[in-house]
């Protein structure tokens, strides 16, 4: 298995390259991922099938950017409405800025070589020893290797910011990629939100003759009683490869709610694990994605409980049109010493088209039965045709209803991006989706 | 029936199923899988060329395929220790009394051809590798039915034999599929022509009887359109009822890890369960204390002192020396060196844990309920209820337990006289005092047990509970010389070797004598019967000593009455602890671990199940597997259905090591239905990896899939499962449930489904639910009077009852009898 599959640009030889002007430990560390790497197998499984479906990425055409940096001109203006912003384009930054409050309660939010530069411990302190990522996920380890640009959100302890911090990501360039880390620290108590967007390069909106990648991860750390809310819609080009792994780690009493959104890309693989490690920690996850053309997306959730009277509420959901398709792996691990866990993990799929394919797959793994609730449900069908007779004998036409009803299938994550223009935007993305269902009925 | 519902109380017993024949084989093939395996065993069927070509190429796939990613323990199965090809008899007899006596006696010992007369439409009999035996009713085999030895229906039905056979499960499916395929031997064949419906199912029953030996049936079922049948498979086992003394533990259910008391009255671990074949002699050691006689082989150590070193012989009996017996050094002596007078040795548990949170009042009071009390639900208006009945004349007593009771429940307890039975009870209505007779000592008189709090505390707390059980259950006669005899009376056969662990730690040696059932004519004509009791016994101030007690080594000495010795033929069993001494106790007695050559067994059954169901046809195959705790059961079990048919898989597994099965349906024809019920009790060792396969090729199919495990014991139930809806099968409904029950905290129990659907007009659902018995469900049962451990089989009973009522009536019996006996003693 192991070896089975390989990147043509994975090796020591780049991982040194790339950690040149790095301090030891983070060079260590990053060799230690490409071990990892090479010794894990793509797909750590339980099933008679494999399901992990990369046929769409043509590696051989991309080469990742290899230096990054700041653009000669970096803006410093702050979104009305936000915290903080840090944007990048491709391989350069091109914006990061602070509010007076955010700048005040002493929120960083910086690359790392800056961070590495000024709070070298405040880094080292979060990611050294890898413990931010999952150590049996070979594409993730293959990032904290080979990152040639990371992220650093910190918030200290007690700061609690009203207004949500903005990454934005655009990447599109054909042929490139981006490789990158992105790690969130909250100190107690502290609360936030973060709302990522990630959209094409203005440059290069449509389809490519070669495929660009954007690779990257969030890495979140929350400790006692911190508070995160987590919002991601992802809008990349239709030859864009998006691959994300996003793993959190809660302490006691610490709360997490993902609100995620993947409309564009090629084929979006996305993996998130969280740990409720300390007693009283919750998570609550809304995942959506919404597929046209031969789009796939991967949307694979790992929740493991290991703390007394931690709390799992995770949600997927797709749509599918044309000949896309929708991997949904979940599962819950529930160890011996997460007594009075109460889990659920839901995937739910519409299939809109008589091409399009979903594949579910919700697993649980428990070892403590002393549990409020361990279940999972998951349906797939086409549109409820009593819902659309209800609103056909309200007077809406058949297409506008199919319409209404698949979009307020998706709007439980939509309600849940903070700011009013980014769910605005999201809303119309959804919308755009739509003429091309129309294209393929007619069809 | 009922003697398999009780716990045996006898070492190295058999029990009905638990049993090995000695047969010598009329043919096998050497240990081991090479090419001439298989060339041989096609040669000695006498096969035609083409499926000898079979083989050979499924025996090359097999050595190539790897073993499959997702399994584990699987790698411990030694294939070249494996005797592949087992011939117990000549031929495959039509008539029941042609069958050779030892494997008649066999399955007549399970029943079978009881079942045929009663309601079945027809009988096959697999040992080992050779099907010795089927039946089918004749008007059947008038229609056209066949139901024969899958070897004899290749020579007798090679048309349509070789039109199904491999094209439902190839060779190449997986690895355990091609082993199958290439040493494949006996399973059913059954025809079921055009319209023909079979009214009683047929039944087919396998065994593996050799150690290390496999079992490679293979079943093609083919039913022509139209027409119906239902098929049973019962994979019958070795589930033994003995147990290893006072911990009361079936021998057979204890497995590595476990923990047991060893000879010096100290609990440690097993570090393995040995089992062998016996023929010769079996001895019956009779201790003075006749309930605690026990069974071994003759070569069997057993703890103790020679009669000569210990005694005087004086007056035509021996006379305990004590002066050289607290010089002489016990001996670990073979039981069949043992003779009458020597003395055994009866270690006093060493264990002791006080409870605080058990109070002094709790004991005393405990004592009368353990004699006298019964705890429910008022009938009238459902009120927690604890009432203790006593002698009218007993007014101490009356008091006394009225004012525990008040005192413990903070309620005012009440007495009723019924004078017409002399009889004066105390009552009190309090959940609160309720629950601690339920908790520590549960409710029924002949269920009535300590529970393991009560049984560790310090003696001198025991003796508060001792003094008044005895109050209510004893009675004491003085003899002549100044002696006097205290006896006590219990139906429950755990109280009565608790309370022998008990008065052994307090310093006195109690014997337990069993008294008979009886019926007894009361002066006012009323019949009363007496169900089967013990009688703890011992003598205060003896004349004689007949026991001793020895205090450097905390045991006493018990002398032996006599030795009886019988033939017998049969699986003996041996554990091996992990830390010295390496002996444990038989009903309460230290014998250590026997040195007889021993061998760790296991055995494999791999089986393919090919079934072909026709447009418009119906099967059902029902499988109830409960093989002994060595097999391996590795099954690839798949269906054809065809347009409008209906399959079901019916499926439980209670037994085996490890299972890997997934009974598989494909649906290849408009409007066909699968319909799939799997259900698993994975006990201490047992992994049960089931599951289902709806594989949707056809439109307007539908599928539905039940799962319900039960772990426990540490055992590990997994669910895996497929449902795949193929492009061009359109209005498809399915739907998949899973429910798993896990009964305690060292059990594990995981959930892997996966549905693919291409598709849009699809309708699925699924779900899945973890979690353990609800407290308030058992807490109920028993305050109506059910011990703890019927709670919880109601329970599971109630939850497994999806499978259980798809079964015919004496099956669903048998199943839940067998779940029955898995449950028995869950909780220690």
């Amino acid at each position: 298995m192991a070896g089975a599959f390989k990147l043509p640009f994975a090796g020591e030889e780049i991982v040194r390259a790339l950690a040149q002007d790095e301090p030891d430990w983070l060079r260590d560390d990053r060799l230690t991922a490409l071990a990892a790497y090479s010794d894990l197998p793509l797909e750590v499984n339980q099933l008679f099938t494999l399901y992990v479906d990369l046929r769409a990425a043509k590696w051989a055409d991309i080469a990742p950017y290899q230096q990054t940096g700041a653009a000669p001109e970096v803006s410093t203006v702050v979104p009305e409405g936000a915290a903080a912003l840090i944007e990048v384009a491709e391989d350069r930054v091109v914006a990061r800025g602070l509010s007076d409050a955010a700048r005040n309660g002493g929120v960083v939010i910086d690359t790392f070589a800056n961070v590495l530069r000024d709070q070298p411990q405040l880094l080292r302190d979060a990611i050294d020893g890898g413990t931010t990522l999952p150590d049996n996920d070979k594409l993730a380890q293959f990032a904290r290797a080979h990152a040639a640009l990371g992220l650093f959100v910190h918030v200290p302890r007690n700061v609690v910011l009203e207004q949500p911090i903005v990454m934005r990501w655009s990447m599109g360039e054909p042929g490139r990629g981006l490789i990158s880390r992105s790690v969130i620290s909250m100190g107690e108590n502290a609360q936030a939100s973060v709302l990522e967007e990630q959209v094409a390069s203005e440059a290069h909106p449509t389809a490519a003759e070669k495929q660009s990648l954007w690779w990257g991860t969030t890495e979140v750390r929350l400790a006692a009683g911190a508070h995160l809310s987590f919002a991601g819609q992802q809008d990349f080009g239709p030859s864009t490869l998006a691959l994300v792994n996003r793993h959190a780690t809660l302490e006691r009493d610490a709360q997490l709610k993902w609100a995620l959104a993947s409309v564009g890309a090629e084929l979006h693989k996305s993996r998130i694990d969280n740990r409720l490690v300390g007693r009283g920690a919750g998570v609550s996850q809304v995942e959506i994605g919404f597929g046209d053309g031969r789009q796939l997306f991967d949307l694979t959730s790992y929740t493991r409980h290991l703390g007394e009277d931690t709390t799992g509420d995770l949600l997927s959901k797709g749509v599918f049109l044309d000949r896309a398709r929708g991997y949904f792996k979940g599962m819950i691990t529930i160890e011996k010493s997460a007594k009075g866990t109460d889990s659920f993990l839901g995937e739910f799929a519409m299939l809109l088209a008589k091409a399009a394919r979903s594949v579910t797959i919700p697993s649980l793994e428990i070892d403590q039965p002393d549990v409020r609730r361990a279940s999972h449900s998951s349906s797939v069908g086409p549109i409820d045709e009593n819902e659309i007779f209800y609103l056909m004998s309200r007077g809406i036409p058949r297409e506008v209803a199919r319409k209404f009803i698949v979009l307020g299938f998706l709007e439980p994550v939509v309600a849940r991006i903070p700011l009013g223009p980014a769910q605005e935007r999201l809303r119309r993305l959804l919308d755009a989706k739509w003429p091309s269902a129309e294209a393929q009925e007619a069809a | 029936m009922t003697t398999l519902n009780q716990r045996q109380m006898v070492d190295n017993d058999r029990s009905r199923f638990d049993f090995k024949d000695e047969i010598v084989y009329l043919t096998e093939t050497k240990r081991g899988l090479t090419r001439d395996t298989v060339e041989e065993i096609s040669a000695i069927k006498d096969e035609p060329q083409w499926m000898l070509d079979y083989r050979l190429r499924a025996y090359e796939h097999f050595l190539k395929r790897p073993m499959p990613t997702w399994t584990s323990g699987l790698e411990k199965i030694n294939f070249e220790n494996i005797i592949y090809y087992r011939k117990p008899s000549e031929r495959e007899e039509k008539s029941w009394e042609d069958v050779p006596d030892k494997i008649k006696n066999t399955f007549e010992r399970l029943g079978i051809p009881e079942a045929e007369r009663k309601f079945l439409a027809g009988v096959g009999a697999q040992y080992d590798s050779e099907v010795v035996y089927h039946s089918v009713r004749e008007e059947l085999s008038k229609m056209g039915v066949v139901f024969m030895g899958t070897d004899q229906a290749l020579k007798e039905y090679p048309d349509i034999f070789k039109k199904y056979f491999g094209t439902i499960v190839p060779a190449e499916d997986n690895k355990f599929a091609a082993l199958n395929a290439a040493v494949w031997s006996g399973g059913s064949f059954v025809y079921v022509p055009k319209g023909v419906e079979v009214p009683l199912p047929l039944q087919a029953y396998f065994r593996i009887n050799g150690e290390n030996t496999g079992q490679f049936e293979r079943t093609l079922i083919v039913v022509d359109e139209g027409a119906k049948v239902h098929y049973i498979e019962g994979c019958c086992s070795d589930s033994e009822l003995v147990s290893i003394g006072d911990a009361m533990v079936p021998i057979t259910e204890v497995a590595p890890g476990q923990k047991v008391m060893n000879s010096a009255g100290v609990e440690a671990e097993v570090s393995a369960v040995r089992r062998r074949s016996y023929v010769g002699d079996m001895l019956k050691i009779v201790p003075v204390s006749v309930g605690n006689a026990f069974e071994v082989t003759p070569e069997h150590p057993i703890l103790a002192l020679r009669r000569q070193r210990a005694a005087v012989w004086q007056r035509n009996k021996w006379i305990m020396d004590e002066a050289s017996f607290h010089t002489s050094e016990p001996e670990w002596i073979p039981a069949g060196e043992l003779a009458k007078d020597d003395l055994l040795c009866f270690p006093v548990a060493a264990k002791q844990v006080d409870h605080p949170e058990i109070s002094d009042e709790m004991l005393r009071f405990l004592g009368y309920y353990v004699a006298e009390g019964s705890a429910f639900e008022n009938g009238v208006n459902g009120a927690p209820t604890v009432r203790l009945s006593f002698n009218i004349a007993e007014t101490d007593k009356v008091a006394d337990a009225r004012a525990l009771m008040t005192a413990l429940s903070g309620k005012k307890a009440s007495v009723y006289e019924v004078p017409g039975k002399h009889e004066a009870q105390v009552y009190v209505y309090s959940r609160a005092l309720m629950k601690l007779c339920v908790e520590q000592v549960g409710t029924g008189s002949s269920t009535k047990r300590l529970g393991s709090h009560l049984m560790e505390l310090p003696p001198s707390r025991q003796q508060l509970l001792i003094d008044t059980y005895l109050l209510g259950d004893g009675s004491r006669y003085e003899r002549p010389g100044g002696s006097s005899v205290v006896r006590a009376v219990t139906t429950s056969h755990t109280l009565a070797f608790q309370l022998q662990e008990i008065f052994a730690r307090l310093g006195q040696y109690v014997g337990i004598n069993v008294r008979k059932p009886f019926d007894e004519t009361m002066p006012d004509g009323r019949l009363i019967h007496h169900n089967e009791a013990y009688v703890v016994h011992f003598v205060e101030n003896p004349g004689n000593k007949y026991v001793w007690f020895d205090a450097v080594r905390n045991c006493f000495w018990v002398p032996i009455r006599k030795i009886e010795s019988r033939p017998y033929e049969g699986l003996v069993y041996n554990l091996e602890m992990s830390s010295a001494p390496n002996a444990y106790l038989a009903k309460g007695f230290a014998v250590h671990n026997c040195t007889a050559p021993i061998y760790a067994t296991e055995s494999l059954h791999v089986a393919v199940v090919e079934v072909v169901a026709l447009a418009n046809s119906k099967v059902r195959y029902t499988t109830i597997q409960n093989w002994s705790n060595d097999v391996y059961n590795l099954v690839t079990k798949r269906a054809h259905a065809y347009e409008n048919s209906t399959v079901e898989w019916i499926d439980a597994n209670t037994g085996a090591r490890t299972t890997y099965k997934y009974p598989s349906i494909y649906l290849r024809g408009r409007g066909a239905t699968a319909d799939i019920i799997s259900v698993a009790v994975a006990g201490r060792g047992q992994h049960q990896d089931t599951g289902a396969k709806a594989i949707h090729l056809a439109p307007d199919t539908k599928s539905r899939i039940v799962s319900k495990s039960v772990s426990k014991d540490g055992g590990r139930a997994t669910y895996r499962g497929h449902l795949k809806v193929a492009p061009g099968a359109t209005g498809v409904v399915a739907s998949v449930r899973c429910d798993a029950l896990m009964l305690d905290d060292e059990s594990r129990s995981d959930t892997y489904p996966y549905i693919d659907i291409a598709e849009d007009d699809t309708t699925m659902s699924h779900e899945a639910t973890v979690g353990k018995i609800s407290q308030d469900q058992i807490f109920y049962l028993m305050s109506r009077g059910l011990s703890e451990n019927e709670a919880q089989n109601l329970v599971v009973q109630g939850f497994l009852e999806v499978f259980t009522k798809e079964l015919p009536m004496e099956y669903a019996i048998e199943f839940n009898r067998l779940v029955k006996m898995e449950m028995e003693g869950a909780l220690g």
